[in-house]
């Protein structure tokens, strides 16, 4: 129990349990579902590239995983604060307090500034990437595709233009059958 | 092989006009509320026998008009349209129409799946003329669109519910455009994934921005303000990132586009056996009811003579 003279704040412990398990839940989902979502993407992309996929579509906003897991790691930070706090019964003394609430803000500031701007030199990585594997990006992939954050990368130009590729993507066919029709039409 | 240049012409003065429509477009989705409609030939023709009436013209004198305007008459349009037909009646009372000024900004003649419609952003003037009968809600080829600045700025204060607005007419707007390419159920698989999406990142946004200062009040924690929006920003965009991912994957879009294709297609096939059953009552009650032999049939077989 707090006495008078002590500065921590009084402690609601069930909203500090609550809340803590849920932080932490988010923070480490999300960590964790980043970490696994662009290792299945590097993989998908490195497949595509090995197999020589006449189209190859590229999620340019997953690119933004690559930092935002500090800022998910930063409530993650937060929800453990919680769950050790309610076990404890009382707060953090002042000093570790500050030190944990600096910690927390600069995750979550780093992680959203980062996500931005880290999204944005990884994709300029990835299109190097593609570039040197001899694929060429399509100019209007939204119009293509009809789907947003993606980049439409093609192993001849005038597949961006192709009517029946077109109408295919217009149509909500997967981009892997498209790659199956393309093929068979080359043989 | 040289190229024809008539055809380069002909596609500079199409890529020109659909420039010049786009771009007027964007300018009024700046600046005022607009409505995009879709309209089949019939549907024209009867927008503008309204727009006329009120104009307090007479009846006899709206028919010449239009024969005059269209080569067509009102009764022929009314009753039946080819595709030919519905193609002139479309460009030229959309272009008469548009000269008067007074009923709609910019028009587009398309077509869709072999058949005419006229694509028309209209003042708030039209909206007066496309009322129940001629522009019916649950008519499927019609798709109205309506933003304006208020709508926009109430849509920004409450966040992502932004991109619950902006998905449907933007993808309305690449559907209109983008010449027959696109389906319009591979549209409406867009727009309900898209607003599935949206709910869920907004839930989820608002949930973390909400339960953070909650956190930080248990704990007894004092931090800048903004903390907990950038929370809910940093997780909103983790989980539209990740239900991106998973739609991409899956191929959920494009298992609804195959499903109401599927759907569209299994109900016009239910239709058309509907039509073919009542055709074929309709055939045999005028044969029995409508004509002596038949007459004679039905009571020999009624009598159980003749064996049904």
């Amino acid at each position: 129990m707090a006495t008078i003279n002590d500065s921590r704040p009084p402690i609601n412990r069930p909203v500090a349990l609550w809340t803590g398990v849920v932080l932490s839940v988010i923070g480490i989902g999300l960590t964790a579902l980043s970490i696994w979502i662009l290792w299945l993407n590097h993989r998908a992309y490195v497949e595509a590239i090995q197999a020589g996929v006449p189209i190859l579509l590229e999620d340019t906003g997953i690119t933004a995983l690559y930092l935002a897991p500090m800022a998910y790691l930063g409530l993650a930070l937060l929800g453990m604060c919680g769950i050790i706090v309610a076990i404890r019964g009382k707060g953090f003394v002042k000093s570790v307090g500050g030190k944990l609430n600096r910690a927390v803000t600069l995750l979550i500031v780093v992680g959203l500034f980062g996500a931005l701007f880290g999204s944005y030199v990884a994709n300029k990585l990835w299109a190097e990437n593609f570039q040197n594997h001899g694929y060429s990006e399509c100019s209007q992939p939204f119009l293509m595709t009809g789907k947003w954050f993606t980049a439409v990368w093609v192993d001849s130009v005038s597949l961006c233009d192709d009517r029946r590729v077109l109408k295919l993507f217009g149509a909500g066919k997967h981009v892997s059958y498209i790659n199956t029709f393309i093929e068979e039409s080359r043989h | 092989m040289c190229p024809d240049p008539a055809h380069h012409i002909n596609r500079a003065r199409e890529l020109a006009q659909e420039r010049h429509l786009r771009v007027s477009l964007n300018e009024q989705l700046a600046a005022n509320r607009i409505d995009v409609y879709v309209l089949n030939a019939r549907e024209l023709t009867d927008v503008w026998v309204k727009a006329q009436k009120a104009g307090g013209k007479a009846d006899s004198e709206i028919e010449s008009q239009y024969e005059r305007i269209t080569g067509f008459t009102l009764g022929a349009i009314r009753d039946h349209t080819g595709t030919v037909s519905s193609s002139i009646v479309l460009a030229k009372l959309g272009a008469d129409m548009h000269r008067s000024g007074a009923l709609f900004g910019t028009y587009r003649v398309i077509q869709r799946q072999g058949k005419n419609f006229i694509v028309l952003s209209g003042y708030a003037g039209l909206r007066r003329y496309l009322t129940a009968p001629v522009y019916g809600v649950g008519n499927p080829k019609v798709i109205k669109m309506g933003i304006g600045q208020a709508a926009a700025k109430g849509a920004l204060k409450s966040g992502a519910v932004l991109t619950l607005i902006l998905s449907p007419a933007v993808r309305t707007l690449e559907w209109l455009f983008t010449d027959e390419l696109k389906t319009m159920e591979a549209m409406l698989a867009h727009i309900a994934t898209d607003i599935a999406k949206g709910f869920i990142t907004a839930g989820a946004a608002y949930f973390t921005a909400g339960v953070v200062p909650a956190a930080l009040s248990a704990l007894g924690f004092s931090v800048v303000a903004v903390i907990p929006v950038f929370a809910g920003i940093v997780v909103a965009i983790g989980a539209g990132l990740v239900l991106n991912w998973v739609d991409n994957s899956l191929g959920l879009t494009e298992k609804l586009t195959d499903a109401l294709i599927q759907h569209k297609e299994s109900w016009v096939k239910a239709m058309e056996e509907n039509k073919r059953s009542i055709d074929q009552v309709r055939r045999e009650a005028n044969y029995y009811f409508g004509s002596t032999r038949g007459g004679l049939d039905f009571i020999r077989r009624f009598t159980g003579s003749g064996g049904w």
